[in-house]
């Protein structure tokens, strides 16, 4: 893989504990390390701590215990308000059921995170049409998301995630909610942006097919991670 | 950021919530917009009756009348002490002969005013064409059919015309033509009036006016009294008769009679006061030696008009689309010390006892648009309530705490706008109608038009922005990770 060293993103002694009837550690003392251009795959059974923590790294949620650090900056250290400037430009974020907003059109949803980010206008134009070039959607940028296909609408998604080049994009489920068909679609241009774009990937999934694109693969057990390994399944 | 669109989407899709809110802010504004026309708003040819009878188109008293106002609470009580013949107070506040009536501790209370002093007061508030006194005193008036109680009125003729209530032909009877004998126009109703007739004589005895001071809070105030033992009968011609219609009922008693709707009897000021020209009532009252009993009271000049005490002062204005602000500037120039009511104020509360405090429309007004701005709230909480799911969304993209308060202010901020400006609009151009008979020119009109604009909706926006806040807080602190977990 052309990587550059160095992690981009890492976690340290992260736990998270839900205080529900005798307690519940939905994390305990995750370390990961992440470089830059990595595509990682978390994998784990429902309810091992995926989400929680790609909802961690994203920011959206805070640990119980120990710490994020995005690009040397920790954010224990940031505000609410800090982290969600930091989510516009330097984590994008793709969820199963790609929560686009339905009364704002493809290339609106898409550019949505740069206005935020306060890009100009023509800034905006020339990376939307870019994006929804690369995932040949140009013809329907200006289709809502009740006119498009799931596999369509993941495609805006993962555009809209990957507007402002953020330092790292947080997928949970992807392919979750798609055929096996637009899976690989999506898989494919997950693929294509980490190897065009050095875009670095974290994924969370049950998806095997992930497996082939992974650098890393992390898998998860009742919130503790039980392996580190690289796609062919040696452990690292 | 613009969030226009996204707010502007969302009220769309919400077209029912949207709907409420905009109605009610729209009929909230309509109402603050009319009821500045209740009850000052009246057609002119509707007034003269009780402009006629009253003297003029506001009246002062020197007392309060028991109006409910905010400032209520820094008056105290105290009984009325007057009698019926001194103004027309009672004719319009009836209670408070029963109920008393309202001064400060400090203040004089019941007194005759010196019409001077308050010409002089109110020498700088603009509109005001002339101001100018009731004078009346008790009689006895006999008859062949017998005597009756009655009121000696000095009718001021250059106040407002007499000529449109009389009730014979003014060509073939002319009043105040006589220049030998004394005559004055009779009411045509009420006993014995409605039997006389144009040409019969009629005496009047006409007791002693005395000017005597008594003790105030403020000091000597001046009060004036009858004496019958000073009293003396005169002979009148009656040279015309007046009616002066101010109201209708229903004739129930004939509409059940017949088919159809019942029909309207009209309803005369039933006050018996028989007019005589202002010089003549002069003239009696020095005869009596009220002059000389005046002079002793130490004023400086002997002007009947200007120094001789009165209970009720009529000002009238030149543009009657003027008078509540007019009697406002007049309220202020002359203190707590005197009730100041437009006559339309007056006889709205001897009609229905409603009426609308002049300070207390602020009141209402802030009241009504409150209430629609709670309205609007209701429904963006129900609408961020809806939208939780949306906004946590925001934030994962990188919305902050005041991009979400700003999304939402906007949402409250297009409904109660919209509304109000609907509102104000319809509010004003049904305004448009009382213009009919109004002396308010349409420049005047546009000018009150584009002034609701400024304040109703700088109210209404305000309001409904500062209540909104709180949700708009509320909102930004939702945490991103709750409202994303129930995918």
């Amino acid at each position: 893989m052309n990587k550059r060293t160095g992690p981009i993103i890492s976690c340290h002694e992260i736990s998270k504990f839900y205080p529900v009837g005798d307690g519940l550690f939905a994390l305990r003392d995750v370390e990961l390390e992440v470089p830059e251009g990595a595509f990682v795959v978390i994998m784990g059974p429902s309810g091992s701590g995926k989400t929680t923590l790609l909802n961690i790294l994203g920011g959206i949620d805070r640990p119980t215990h120990g710490e994020v650090i995005l690009k040397g900056r920790k954010f224990s250290r940031l505000s609410e308000d800090d982290l969600a400037m930091l989510r516009r430009t330097e984590i994008g974020m793709v969820f199963q059921f790609f929560n686009l907003f339905p009364e704002l059109t493809a290339v609106e949803n898409i550019g949505l995170p740069m206005r935020l980010a306060g890009y100009d206008d023509d800034a905006i134009t020339q990376r939307t049409t870019e994006l929804l070039e690369a995932v040949r959607l140009l013809d329907r940028m200006k289709h809502y998301p009740s006119e498009l296909s799931g596999g369509e609408q993941q495609r805006v998604a993962i555009c809209r995630a990957l507007a402002t080049r953020p330092a790292v994009v947080l997928a949970d489920e992807p392919t979750g909610n798609l055929d096996s068909a637009r899976s690989r679609e999506i898989m494919g241009l997950f693929a294509k942006f980490n190897k065009e774009e050095n875009q670095t990937f974290i994924i969370a999934s049950h998806d095997r097919s992930f497996l082939e694109y992974a650098d890393i693969v992390v898998r998860i057990v009742d919130g503790e991670i039980a392996e580190r390994s690289d796609r062919h399944g040696t452990l690292i | 950021m613009d969030f226009s669109k996204l707010a502007m989407t969302e009220i769309r899709r919400n077209s029912t919530r949207t709907i409420v809110g905009v109605i009610t802010c729209a009929l909230a504004a309509m109402i603050v917009v009319l009821i500045r026309v209740v009850p000052e708003g009246y057609n002119v040819g509707v007034a003269l009756p009780e402009r006629t009878f009253s003297g003029g188109d506001i009246l002062i008293f020197p007392a309060q009348a028991p109006l409910s106002s905010s400032e209520t609470n820094m008056l105290t009580w105290r009984n009325w002490q007057g009698s019926d013949w001194q103004s027309h107070l009672l004719y319009y506040f009836k209670d408070t002969a029963k109920t008393g009536y309202l001064a400060e501790e400090a203040c004089a209370g019941w007194r005759a005013m010196i019409p001077r002093e308050l010409i002089e007061q109110l020498a700088s508030i603009p509109n005001i064409r002339r101001i100018s006194a009731y004078r009346s005193v008790p009689c006895i008036v006999g008859t062949d059919r017998g005597t009756v109680h009655a009121f000696l009125r000095g009718f001021d003729l250059e106040g407002h015309p007499i000529e449109p209530h009389l009730t014979e032909d003014p060509e073939k009877h002319p009043p105040f033509t006589r220049k030998d004998e004394l005559e004055g126009i009779a009411p045509n109703v009420g006993r014995p009036f409605s039997s006389i007739e144009v040409g019969d004589v009629i005496s009047i005895t006409v007791p002693k006016v005395v000017v005597y001071r008594t003790a105030s809070p403020s000091g000597l105030v001046p009060q004036l009294a009858v004496d019958w033992e000073g009293a003396r009968s005169y002979r009148f011609v009656v040279s015309q008769k007046y009616a002066i219609q101010v109201g209708e009922e229903t004739d129930a008693a004939a509409g059940a009679a017949s088919p159809g709707p019942p029909p309207s009897i009209p309803i005369y000021w039933e006050r018996p006061e028989f007019l005589v020209p202002m010089d003549v009532f002069e003239g009696i009252l020095a005869e009596l030696g009220a002059l000389t009993a005046h002079e002793a009271t130490g004023l400086a000049s002997g002007d009947f008009d200007l120094d001789f005490p009165t209970y009720q002062l009529a000002v009238t204005v030149d543009r009657s689309s003027k008078i509540r602000e007019t009697s406002r500037l007049i309220r202020e120039a002359l203190g707590s010390d005197y009730g100041v009511y437009p006559v339309a104020e007056a006889r709205s509360h001897m009609a229905s006892h409603v009426v609308m405090p002049p300070d207390m429309h602020t009141v209402y007004a802030a009241l009504i648009i409150g209430f629609a701005a709670v309205v609007v709230a209701g429904n963006t909480y129900i609408s961020v309530a809806q939208q939780k799911r949306k906004l946590g969304l925001l934030r994962v993209i990188g919305a902050t705490s005041k991009n979400i308060v700003q999304y939402i202010l906007t949402l409250v901020a297009y409904v109660s706008a919209s509304g109000t400006f609907y509102g104000i609009a319809a509010g004003n151009l049904l305004y448009l109608i009382t213009l009919i008979g109004s002396d308010m020119t349409l420049k005047e009109w546009l000018i009150q038009a584009l002034g609701d604009f400024g304040k109703i909706m700088g109210l209404s926006v305000g309001l409904s922005l500062a209540i909104g806040f709180g949700i708009a807080w509320w909102a930004s602190r939702l945490s991103c990770a709750e409202v994303l977990s129930h995918e």
